[in-house]
């Protein structure tokens, strides 16, 4: 068998570890291309369960991982071209067809796309109206958005952005129902939509008396009509003649009518009603087998997903190296971006270094396999923490000098632990640890100043003060938490230190 | 609640199609592989000016 180096495409023989052509650690590359493909099976179980955003992000980091992973782009063009986005879709295949241009699924979209100039020119203008009605937005004029996005969705009704917007638009206008129809038609589409859920929750609000607000100003309203009603009647009664003959008719009148609507209209209307009532309970049963078989094929449908699902996880338990851990080289790739954009910077701060060097010390190298990837992941490393040591000890002496000393201790500890290693350095950091009362820890500093620097100024000072130390705990025999502190020649001390 | 104003600042023109081409030589094509190529060159070119001096 035969592979093809991913840097050089030079043809080497299968489980090559290292390319004889150009040098390349093929280990990680492959590393890389697993981790591409384990996004791509995720993205591509988001986008067959309808989740197009969860789908699209998964693919963006595949891609992330490999970009000439041809089906990745492919499927993160249909997403675009799902939602709306086709000028993202477009790029995505055209980027697709670049890196392989035969036997390409892009091919076929794209081809698709050009050879019907009507649905392109469709689409083209949704955006158009798109624009215009977000133009119209911002400038207050909502009237000519709402009727510049309904002319938008009628060229591309799944038009995503255009939908959500009208919706905001029509529950600003407080037309909750207008909106869920088109939040609902977007969820349809993407059922992770953060912004479609979002404003769903709104459209959803129920008031404390537990009705839905649009309830209450339909209530509202009837309320209002029913007391024009009554108005209308007073009035009317005000008008009316009193003629008693003309009274007496009417009452007969009234009893007749009576008689009619009670004996005779009842048996018409309930033959009516009888029908109505067959006819309904007809329909109800043909919508109900109608449901029953949609919620059979929805059915099935859930257990052929199941049955992918389970497919997708066997697949990815089989993967080599038993289990990749994305956390893993998801913390190191972070701390490489974060390095990177260190290195962008025309004058990094010291602040911006040791942002960067407490990322780079938390990443796990214990997990890495590769050697190389650690090997230069420690060379990086080692770049910014010494970046980084001399500034936190500039800080850290100051907080000493202020009297922080807990501060001042953990400053001066990380420089030296970063590799800022100097007679000063050791001296200030066994001072806070004196004056904290860490005696053991103190002595420990003060006798590596002795050690490591005999030749500077600071080594009396150190020696005196270790001393010191010492015979205080031989003294009251305690340790660790002696409050014993420094004493005289603190002048003699501070010029020697400057 | 939602703030309306607030919504409409997170919505963002569309590319027409005619624009397309700029989206495509806009396009960010590195990806981690070629991270790692730069720091391994950055490694070496480091190591080969220590050499030299």
């Amino acid at each position: 068998m035969i592979m093809i180096c991913p840097k050089c495409k030079h043809k080497l023989p299968a489980d090559t570890m290292v390319c004889d052509n150009c040098g390349a650690n093929l280990e990680v590359y492959e590393k890389l291309y697993r981790l591409s493909r384990a996004y791509y099976d995720q993205g591509l179980y988001a986008a067959r369960s309808g989740n197009i955003s969860l789908a699209k992000a998964m693919l963006v980091k595949s891609l992330e991982m490999d970009k000439s992973f041809i089906d990745a782009r492919n499927l993160l063009g249909l997403c675009y071209f799902r939602t709306g986005a086709i000028v993202d879709a477009i790029s995505q295949w055209v980027i697709s067809k670049h890196f392989a241009d035969e036997g390409n699924r892009a091919g076929f979209y794209m081809d698709n796309l050009q050879g019907n100039p009507t649905m392109l020119n469709d689409l083209d203008n949704a955006i158009k109206r798109y624009n215009k009605a977000l133009s119209a937005a911002r400038s207050g004029n909502e009237d000519t958005a709402i009727l510049n996005l309904k002319r938008a969705l009628s060229y591309n009704p799944d038009f995503v952005d255009a939908l959500n917007l009208l919706a905001l638009l029509y529950i600003k206008h407080k037309k909750k129902s207008r909106a869920e129809r088109y939040l609902r038609h977007v969820l349809q589409l993407d059922a992770g939509n953060a912004t479609a859920l979002n404003y769903m929750k709104e459209v959803r609000r129920v008031t404390s008396d537990g009705r839905l607000e649009e309830d209450k100003s339909k209530e509202i309203e009837e309320d209002a009509s029913k007391s024009i009603e009554e108005f209308k009647k007073f009035k009317l009664d005000e008008d009316k003649p009193n003629v008693m003959a003309w009274l007496n008719l009417l009452i007969g009148a009234i009893i007749g009518m009576a008689v009619m609507f009670v004996l005779v209209i009842p048996t018409i209307e309930f033959g009516r009603t009888k029908n109505t009532a067959v006819e309904a309970t007809i329909d109800y049963s043909t919508e109900i087998k109608v449901k029953d078989s949609m919620i059979s094929s929805l059915e099935d449908k859930v257990e052929l997903v199941e049955k992918q699902k389970e497919e997708a996880e066997r697949k990815l338990k089989e993967m080599d190296d038993s289990k990749v851990d994305l956390t893993v080289y998801e913390d190191y790739f972070n701390a490489l971006s974060e390095y990177l954009e260190l290195q962008k910077m025309v004058e990094p701060s010291s602040k911006d270094y040791q942002t960067v060097a407490k990322k780079l010390t938390s990443v796990d190298l214990t997990k890495i396999e590769d050697k190389s990837a650690v090997k230069a992941f420690k060379s990086m490393q080692d770049n910014v923490l010494s970046m980084a040591a001399e500034p936190m000890f500039k800080e850290g002496k100051e907080e000493l000098d202020d009297g922080n000393y807990d501060k001042a201790a953990e400053l001066l500890q990380q420089s030296v632990d970063y590799g800022y290693i100097t007679d000063r350095s050791l001296y200030n950091l066994a001072k806070a640890y004196q004056n904290l009362g860490k005696a053991k820890k103190a002595v420990k500093y003060f006798d590596m100043v002795v050690e490591k620097f005999p030749d500077s100024d600071l080594v009396d000072y150190a020696k005196g003060r270790a001393d010191t130390l010492r015979d205080d705990a031989a003294g009251t025999g305690e340790g660790e938490d002696s409050d014993a502190e420094g004493t005289g020649e603190e002048s003699g001390e501070e010029s020697a230190e400057n | 609640m939602i703030n309306f104003e607030e919504e409409l600042k997170k919505y963002h023109p569309s590319l027409e199609v005619d624009q397309a081409a700029d989206k495509i030589y806009a396009n960010d094509m590195t990806d981690f592989s070629d991270i790692l190529d730069k720091i391994l060159k950055d490694k070496k070119k480091g190591s080969d000016d220590y050499d030299m001096s």
